[in-house]
């Protein structure tokens, strides 16, 4: 399950307490400090995380030299070597989402002058959803629920939050750098990056493999921030949790695999070296930094990612109404890029989380 | 005059026939060509539009192979064409019993039953997914194969067309049999089924076709990848971190091809059946 | 006599048993179920169930998205099921006419019978993107400019209409061909013979004596596109600013994403008043009593 359905599956009686299962101590030595965090609820731990997640901004070389757009100081290309002090000095040369505006602005472009716009400036990944879009308000300090997790009032309908939705709804009808199908099903970012559909995009670490291989000339850049504000980052992988509904047995065998799949050595090196995400396991984490092994690039590249969940990364509301909230959230953004009044938007998407939690309480 | 306005007319039919044609078959046509391209290429020619967009190459079965080879689309073409298989046995038997009974027995209570089974048929299935959702819950029958089958067997439609078929058949017929010492299984079986070819046929079209296309129902009721249903596992060629198209036009196509490679030659059939209910009462 | 009834009638109940017998369960019994369901609320986190009377209704009364989305049903079939007629009715009329080539058209017009609307969703959701789409650039062509389709709240339910109209026309079309079968050719020559205009002809002739079958697609096509849903949920999930965002989408949306089970079964109950209500008014208006 995706981190944020925790406390969702724990209040509606889904998963188990892992803790009855596999000592405290265990997920301690083993999983970094954040990663533990968001799979605690009520104080138990019940999930254990296979992997986490990282965003950057990949910049297309060619078309910002053809633009004339000049690179933010420290980027990351195939030569890269990265180290920790090359981490940090690359997060703190990231853009501001201005000079990242501005940037997509230039690069923006008709190709054969039959006024239909054929490389967009900018494309955000996950079009309107919340994991890829909580940093436009985040950076600001902007908060999406309260801490009980029961109302989005005081926290949602705060200034930041309708800036967010402006500013986000602006890159599609304002400036028109941003691509208009990317809210159709199967719209593949990736590809249509590698394709030239776009010049830059602001997308997850799982990309930079795919990315980096392709036939074109691309940087990594830190994710953005706004100028006043600090950079955040989306974090959050996919968990593991135990069915309450499973028979004892099964549980304890289930407990068994788990503990060996996210928390020993032995395990969570076998499933990196099969997946290549983003580690959330302290072991994993030290040998990405540290071990010769993955110096090599594309694989370096994640000791960004490392940089970013020590540094930037902000986890997703908790709340068992997190479906709620990521729907209407998902719909203010979305319907703000399709044209709705910003203001609007977010207005009604407040009205039908508070409706839709009331009528279930 | 007169031939003035024929080839006025001739005109007109060609140029409109040709129109809605071309609208019908480009989006299978070009499916099919594309997803005999690479990945990187499936939109060739798409933006800016050109004739690239109609040329299979370079040409590659990968797709189609990778579509075969995926876990989730065979095993939900697999348990597709048994659950199919299975509604179209099952419901051809079952609604051409009633459809005898209804056409050719006298019984208490014949006229609320019909009524029953009409209006069965006029209530469009979706609308009652959530409920029937609800009863199959409780029952105990989330994410299993017979309930994918169960709800569509018993089909008001199929009913209504055996009606028709039995009471156009000549009553002396029966009634000749059973001076002759027939039970009524015996009429059913010797003289009626082989009269009733076209309309099982027909009736088979109706049942293959409703599981083939069944969307909504699988949606809330399959779970697991072995009770998958094919519309559905289309969406399993679009993921986290990406939508294969290539994978998904072969599928599409795939989807496309079956069904009209059935019903071209058989449409007569289909069409009888599907207009008999309708046109004759 | 009586005797022989009761016999036939425990016959006739075997074989009716199962066909009739799962209609029942399946086909009936559900409305009893959304009925007695949309008297209760479910709460999200505990799953109990408690009686609330006639509540979840008195929450749709005041619920501004709930009539949107009635809105949005109604303004959806009252564009679509006249374009699909008319459309269904040029197309049976031209593959009736006697023309060489008039057997490969019919094969092009049956495509779509073979064709899920799901797949179909897929195929135009590629064509109609928004930006630098198929369909923008055939537009630039002729010197249209570029449209947002989808990202339009006033385009996005018209694509849908199209989508479903070119999955649909074919299979109403069979009932109109059929129609038009039914009517003697002499009709026709005696209209040759007194030199009547083929457009007049099919104003006064076709026209009158196709109207019962045309009743019925109205009706039966209503019935269908009141739960069109397939196109919606793929594609726009009901928006742009909830645009397209059907009934049937809001009560899937309630009862099955939000697990609000009460809410949803209360808007279906809706549905299949609104339902009934039109396809009554329709029977009314046109004057006839049974199909």
């Amino acid at each position: 399950m995706d981190i944020p359905l925790i406390a969702n599956h724990t209040e509606r009686g889904y998963i188990e307490d892992l803790t009855k299962y596999i000592p405290r101590e265990k997920f301690v030595d083993a999983i970094a400090e954040k990663s533990l965090d968001a799979v605690t609820y009520g104080g138990k731990i019940m999930a254990s995380p296979m992997q986490n997640s990282d965003q950057y901004l990949y910049i297309n070389v060619d078309m910002a030299k053809a633009a004339g757009v000049k690179l933010p100081e420290v980027v990351v290309d195939a030569d890269t070597v990265i180290t920790e002090e090359f981490a940090r000095r690359w997060g703190e040369s990231a853009w501001t989402w201005d000079e990242v505006l501005q940037a997509a602005m230039k690069m923006k472009k008709d190709v054969d002058g039959d006024s239909i716009t054929d490389i967009y400036g900018l494309h955000i990944e996950q079009a309107g959803r919340l994991y890829q879009l909580q940093p436009l308000g985040g950076s600001r300090g902007g908060k999406i629920v309260s801490p009980d997790g029961t109302t989005v009032i005081g926290y949602l309908d705060q200034p930041v939050w309708y800036d967010a939705v402006k500013f986000y709804g602006d890159l599609f009808t304002t400036y028109e750098v941003e691509v208009p199908s990317a809210f159709l099903p199967g719209y593949d970012s990736p590809s249509e990056f590698i394709n030239g559909s776009y010049a830059m995009m602001v997308g997850g670490g799982w990309n930079l493999k795919r990315i980096l291989e392709a036939d074109i000339n691309v940087v990594v850049a830190a994710h953005p921030y706004f100028a006043d504000g600090v950079s955040t980052t989306p974090t959050g992988s996919w968990v593991t949790g135990i069915a309450k509904t499973a028979s004892e047995d099964n549980k304890r065998l289930a407990a068994e695999f788990l503990s060996w799949w996210t928390l020993s050595d032995e395990g969570t090196k076998l499933w990196y070296d099969a997946n290549g995400e983003l580690p959330a396991s302290k072991h994993m984490l030290e040998e990405l930094s540290t071990n010769e092994k993955y110096d090599a690039f594309p694989v370096s590249a994640q000791r960004l990612g490392v940089y970013q969940v020590l540094n930037t990364a902000e986890g997703r509301p908790v709340t068992p109404y997190y479906p709620f909230i990521n729907a209407g959230f998902d719909k203010a953004f979305t319907d703000a890029a399709q044209g709705v009044d910003p203001k609007k938007a977010l207005d009604e998407a407040i009205k039908e989380i508070e409706k839709n939690i009331s009528r279930v309480q | 005059m007169i031939r003035r306005t024929t080839t006025l007319q001739h005109f007109l039919f060609h140029i409109l026939s040709i129109l809605f044609g071309l609208i019908f078959v480009v989006p299978i046509i070009w499916s099919l060509i594309a997803s005999f391209r690479p990945e990187n290429l499936v939109f060739a020619g798409l933006s800016p539009l050109s004739i690239k967009a109609l040329i299979p190459l370079p040409f590659t079965m990968k797709n189609f192979i990778g579509v075969f080879t995926n876990d989730v689309f065979s095993s939900a073409l697999v348990n597709t064409l048994v659950v199919a298989a299975v509604t179209v046995v099952c419901g051809v038997i079952i609604n051409a019993a009633a459809g005898f009974a209804f056409a050719t027995i006298n019984f208490v209570g014949k006229g609320i039953l019909f009524s029953i089974v009409l209006s069965s048929f006029l209530m469009p299935p979706d609308v009652l997914v959530i409920p029937t959702y609800n009863l199959v819950d409780s029952l105990g029958l989330i994410d299993t194969r017979i309930a994918l089958i169960l709800p569509v067997v018993g089909n008001g439609m199929v009913i209504f067309m055996f009606i028709q078929f039995f009471s156009q058949v000549p009553k002396a017929l029966r009634e000749a049999a059973l001076i002759d010492g027939a039970s009524s299984l015996q009429v059913l079986s010797k003289i009626y089924l082989p009269l009733t070819l076209p309309t099982m046929i027909g009736a088979s079209l109706i049942l293959f076709l409703a599981q083939w296309e069944a969307f909504l129902w699988p949606l809330v009721v399959s779970r697991s990848i072995e009770n998958g249903m094919i519309q559905i596992a289309l969406s399993t060629f679009t993921q986290q971190y990406g939508t294969l198209w290539g994978m998904k036009l072969a599928a599409a196509s795939l989807l496309c091809f079956i069904p009209l490679i059935l019903l071209m030659p058989l449409q007569r059939y289909y069409i009888a059946s599907v207009v008999g209910t309708a046109l004759k009462e | 006599m009586n005797n022989r009834l009761k016999r036939d009638s425990l016959k006739a109940y075997m074989f009716l048993f199962p066909a009739v017998g799962l209609i029942l369960l399946f086909k009936i019994y559900p409305i009893i179920i959304v009925f007695g369901e949309s008297f209760y609320k479910v709460s999200y986190l505990s799953g109990s169930k408690v009686f609330v009377g006639i509540n979840n209704y008195l929450d749709l009364f005041f619920d501004r998205s709930f009539w949107n989305s009635v809105w949005v049903t109604t303004k959806l079939n009252l564009l679509i099921n006249p374009i699909q007629v008319v459309i269904a009715v040029v197309m049976a009329l031209l593959i009736n006419m006697e023309f060489r080539g008039r057997l490969f058209y019919r094969l092009l017009f049956f495509i779509p019978l073979g064709v899920s609307l799901a797949v179909t969703t897929i195929y135009w959701s590629i064509f109609f993107r928004p930006g630098n789409g198929v369909m923008n650039y055939i537009l630039n062509s002729v010197g249209i400019p570029r449209q947002p389709f989808f990202n339009s709240p006033s385009q996005a339910l018209w694509i849908i209409i199209g989508i479903a109209s070119w999955k649909g026309c074919s299979f109403w079309m069979i009932f109109i061909l059929a129609g038009l079968k039914n009517i003697p050719r002499e009709i026709y020559e005696a209209c040759d013979v007194e030199g009547i205009e083929p457009i007049a002809s099919f104003f006064y002739i076709t026209l009158p004596l196709l109207a019962k079958t045309i009743l019925f697609v109205f009706v039966t096509d209503t019935a269908a596109n009141f739960m069109l849903f397939i196109p919606i949920f793929m594609i726009t999930k009901g928006g742009p600013d909830s645009s397209t965002n059907v009934l049937m989408h809001e009560a899937y949306r309630t009862a099955m994403l939000q697990g609000d089970m009460g809410h949803g079964m209360a808007m279906i109950v809706f549905l299949m008043l609104m339902l009934m209500t039109v396809v009554a008014i329709q029977f009314k208006v046109t004057g006839e009593r049974e199909i």
